[in-house]
């Protein structure tokens, strides 16, 4: 019994992680119409990012983050500006091809600089070190994720309902044809909202990082988790992507907890049941 | 003087030709109504000037300079309003937030919320509540303040009254002085013919993208407009 417990709150606290993954995905679509199937290697070169500042150039974590962030959002910036812009449209095609195209251009890009080889940061005591509440150990890791997962959901909330900024994301979102005409620079605003999404996206890289391995190729299922995650918890809900994380993270604990080769399949199995007996998801509205 | 000159507007949606040749001059201070049957593209002349439709860079003339093509975030900032057909809120934004949306246009002046409210009170308690929760004539109160937060120099108003109760519409009406007394130029297009001309100093009249009709809106005559909406009686 404890060790089930074990197995859900472990579950329930990775669920920050899924969280994040799916944030970015979220917001992007919500706002851009854009279904960016290169999220995931997005994700996966920002853990490259991390892993060659930590241990190729042998800096401090806390550089790598002041490092990884802004080049990242950056990046975001520049790639919907120059790139994805020009796909956003009535259609969902051109996005959806063009983002698809990127997708291999990373992963490509990511074996020829760092081959195929496993990686993983090593954040040393921090990552064994465990919190006992009575007959259950919670991971000191997991619940940092977790908290961070909080604040960046938290602080995502904030820009969109106390901002200026904010407010004019929505507004684009609503209906942008309307929001130009009011002053807004749309296309400026689809690039800050690509950064935004970025910045989320590399903090979930940084703290991928150095929970499990990873390679060149682990995009393409960081990218089915955030989608499971965005439908389980309601598209365009900022916090029904922390409750949809948080979902997808006790299924595959309960499947990982009764067989260990369950628990991707139970997570797969949590999604579909959701999405059958709620379409819109958790916290989705049924609009549209 | 001369604010607004539209000359020789061609205006395209795809292949379609919606106007044809356009001439349009609109002074200082002055309310000019366009009048025509639906379809007759008085939508398409309004957003081309808005810079929503894409036409020669030399076709309008706002203040002394060519706009015409300007995307309308550019437009917005010379100090042309748009109230959009069907009001067109964000409907996930309160009222206040719509409003405040029409300071983007980064202009100040006169108008702010607060100015807003005193001349649409009825705004006032339902600042909190979302653009898709109020009343037909409420939303046209918030998308007419939403554009006089832009504190524009001209104002285009697309079918001011369409689907308003006869009511609501005489409280929006009511408000028309009140804009112009602070000196905001403004062209309406309206399916009320007569409303339209009692509340304008000039009318065009446009038929299948083409003006066949224009004059002083107390000089214009019935059987003309009768005449330019529908053709020669034969």
């Amino acid at each position: 019994m404890t060790e089930f417990l074990n197995s859900v709150i472990q579950g329930f606290l990775i669920g920050g992680l899924y969280a994040l993954f799916a944030a970015g995905l979220s917001l992007v679509f919500g706002i851009m119409r854009i279904v960016n199937l290169a999220h995931g290697d997005l994700i996966i070169a920002g853990s490259f990012l991390t892993f060659f500042v930590v241990s190729s150039l042998n800096l401090p974590i806390w550089i790598s983050i002041c490092c990884v962030l802004p080049l990242m959002a950056g990046a975001g910036y520049v790639l919907q500006r120059g790139l994805l812009n020009r796909t956003v449209g009535n259609n969902v095609l051109p996005p959806l091809l063009v983002t698809f195209g990127i997708s291999i251009i990373l992963q490509n890009v990511l074996l020829q600089i760092f081959t195929a080889d496993n990686r993983k940061i090593d954040l040393g005591e921090i990552e064994i070190m465990s919190l006992q509440v009575g007959p259950i150990a919670m991971g000191w890791y997991a619940i940092i994720i977790l908290g961070i997962a909080i604040v960046v959901i938290g602080g995502l909330e904030v820009i969109s309902y106390r901002t200026r900024l904010g407010r004019v994301l929505r507004a684009t979102t609503d209906d942008p044809e309307i929001a130009r005409l009011m002053g807004v620079k749309t296309e400026h605003v689809f690039g800050l909202a690509m950064a935004i999404a970025m910045i989320i996206c590399a903090v979930a890289a940084i703290l991928f990082s150095a929970w499990t391995s990873f390679t060149p190729l682990s995009g393409p299922s960081r990218l089915l988790i955030a989608f499971e995650v965005v439908v389980i918890g309601g598209m365009g809900s900022i916090w029904g992507t922390l409750i949809g994380g948080v979902v997808l993270g006790v299924a595959q604990a309960v499947g990982g907890y009764l067989d260990p080769a369950w628990q991707n399949l139970a997570g797969h199995i949590a999604f579909i049941i959701i999405l059958l007996i709620r379409p819109s998801g958790i916290l989705g509205s049924n609009q549209r | 003087m001369r604010l607004l000159k539209v000359s020789g507007l061609d205006a395209y949606y795809g292949d379609f030709q919606a106007i044809y040749n356009v001439n349009i001059d609109l002074e200082s201070g002055q309310t000019v109504a366009l009048i025509g049957p639906n379809g007759a593209g008085k939508t398409t002349l309004l957003r081309s000037i808005a810079g929503w439709v894409s036409v020669d860079r030399r076709a309008i003339q706002f203040d002394g300079e060519f706009i015409g093509g300007r995307p309308a975030n550019e437009v917005v900032a010379l100090g042309i309003g748009l109230v959009p057909e069907g009001r067109r809120l964000f409907p996930s934004l309160t009222v206040a937030e719509n409003l405040a949306m029409g300071q983007e246009s980064g202009r100040t002046g006169i108008w702010t919320q607060e100015k807003v409210l005193e001349v649409f009170p009825a705004l006032r308690d339902r600042l909190h509540h979302l653009g898709s929760e109020l009343s037909g004539g409420q939303q046209q109160m918030v998308a007419i303040g939403r554009a006089l937060m832009s504190n524009p120099r001209l104002l285009l108003f697309d079918e001011l009254s369409l689907g308003l109760a006869p009511m609501v519409v005489n409280d929006i009406v009511h408000a028309l002085p009140e804009v112009r007394a602070a000196g905001i130029s403004i062209i309406l297009v309206d399916q009320d013919v007569r409303r339209a001309l009692t509340m304008s100093d000039y009318a065009y009249c446009i038929l299948e993208g083409k003006i066949n009709l224009c004059g002083p809106s107390d000089t214009i005559d019935f059987n003309d407009i009768d005449i330019a909406f529908f053709g020669k009686p034969s």
